[in-house]
């Protein structure tokens, strides 16, 4: 009896509660969790004339296609560098930039260089894709400045090698800038006693940097750097989108573009859900396995 | 703290113009775009403009802001965003309020959300929002 009235009462309390939060809760159902059932098309064949519950069922055909599919290991093999090469110098580079900048004593100017730094982060990809076209072109500033010093003009974002160097240049030169922002956070959170024990120990400022800044720092570094090995299969499509043509297909294309092209402009849908519900589960296997990580070495908590 | 060492100066006069470069870097792109909606049509066809314009018109940007189809576009741009901040604002923030507080179905409402994000997109350890699902 105390307990019945105990949890009713409970209820009663709890009820705002629960009514507040049921717009989030719907809009994720309706928007996210739903749309899951979507997934079946993948081992359907999906024709758009029969609709989506009277399309044959085959099962595992378009996963086994995927795999020997001849462009697919290429394909998977793109997203993986790009993915990679972005990880890796999204991290080193703002760590770097925020070394140097907390080494400058004028508030001003530090100030004007983060401002003009982050700018670019707040750009969307339409946008550089055409100033970046426009830029990288062969006749564009960039080429005229190459040949104006004498070397050859380098065909940006036309030459596989190159278009490779390109997206992970621009996408650095987009993000590096707010990612300093949290760095120079975390530099600035630094016990400045450490600094002047080291000075007394007799450090140079180079000494004091590897030796005091880089350990403390280390913490962020891992946290970061274990969170990203959930993005390894997310390479940037905004991105290469806007950015890519056939002639970098073989070297630039990545398994978003892929399922984009093939997919969805051939009108294979039940072959696009097929590679997306391969890349989710991989993603998803490691996001999960970064969290881990990142809770046991890194203090990472999610709730 | 920091020893005036000629060393010392060395490396920041060479820090400042380093990230001075690099700073400049980030916004010349931007400059010689504008640049070159600010300069006459031949002259742009004909990549003749650097950073400053040449043939100064703004006869670009009176012909964009007369096209119908771009105000539209505008105009969706900033509903989206209004609208959309706006709406993800409320059902974010009673979200968190209501996780935030210990009661009962609080482990059932954090794992709805978080096993959907963690579906759906990758996690954002730099905090930086953007969305590249």
């Amino acid at each position: 009896m105390r307990e019945g009235r105990k949890s009713s009462v409970r209820l009663a309390r709890q009820l705002p509660l629960h009514l507040l939060i049921l717009p989030s809760i719907v809009c994720l159902l309706v928007f996210n969790y739903a749309p899951m059932t979507g997934l079946l098309m993948a081992f359907k064949d999906y024709k758009a004339r029969l609709g989506f519950w009277d399309s044959p069922w085959v099962g595992m055909k378009h996963l086994h296609y995927m795999f020997t599919y001849p462009d697919s290991t290429q394909v998977i093999w793109n997203t993986f560098l790009i993915a990679s090469l972005k990880i890796a110098a999204n991290t080193v580079v703002p760590i770097l930039f925020a070394l140097l900048l907390n080494e400058v004593r004028t508030l001003f100017f530090k100030r004007s260089v983060q401002t003009l730094v982050y700018l670019p982060h707040f750009l969307s990809w339409v946008i550089l894709g055409g100033i970046l076209t426009d830029i990288l072109g062969n006749k564009g500033i960039v080429n005229q400045l190459l040949s104006g010093i004498g070397l050859d003009p380098v065909f940006f974002l036309g030459d596989g090698d190159w278009f490779r160097f390109t997206v992970v240049v621009s996408d650095v030169w987009k993000e590096f800038g707010f990612s300093t922002i949290i760095y120079l956070a975390a530099l600035t959170g630094i016990n400045m006693s450490l600094y002047e024990a080291a000075e007394i120990d007799g450090a140079t400022r180079l000494k004091q940097t590897l030796h005091v800044t880089l350990p403390a720092l280390v913490p962020v570094i891992l946290v970061v750097g274990t969170l990203s090995l959930g993005n390894i299969l997310n390479a940037g499509f905004d991105q290469i989108f806007n950015l890519y043509n056939p002639l970098v297909y073989r070297e630039g294309d990545i398994i978003d573009t892929f399922v984009y092209r093939v997919g969805l402009m051939n009108g294979s849908f039940s072959f696009a859900t097929a590679v997306g519900l391969f890349k989710s589960a991989v993603s998803f296997v490691l996001i999960v396995a970064a969290y881990r990580l990142a809770y046991r070495f890194g203090n990472y908590r999610i709730f | 703290m920091y020893r005036n060492t000629i060393g010392y100066r060395w490396f920041s006069g060479f820090n400042t113009v380093l990230l001075a470069a690099i700073a400049v870097l980030c916004i010349l792109p931007l400059i010689h775009v504008a640049a070159v909606s600010f300069s006459s049509s031949s002259a742009a066809m004909a990549n003749q403009v650097y950073f400053w314009p040449v043939g100064f018109s703004a006869e670009a940007y009176a012909r964009t802001l007369a096209n119908p189809l771009f105000l539209r576009s505008l105009l969706l741009s900033t509903e989206r965003t209004v609208a959309g901040t706006v709406l993800s604002m409320v059902l974010t923030v009673s979200a968190a309020f209501v996780l935030s507080r210990p009661f009962a179905g609080r482990a059932f409402y954090s794992w709805f959300f978080c096993v959907h994000d963690a579906v759906q997109r990758r996690p954002d350890p730099d905090l930086s929002g953007r969305d590249e699902a």
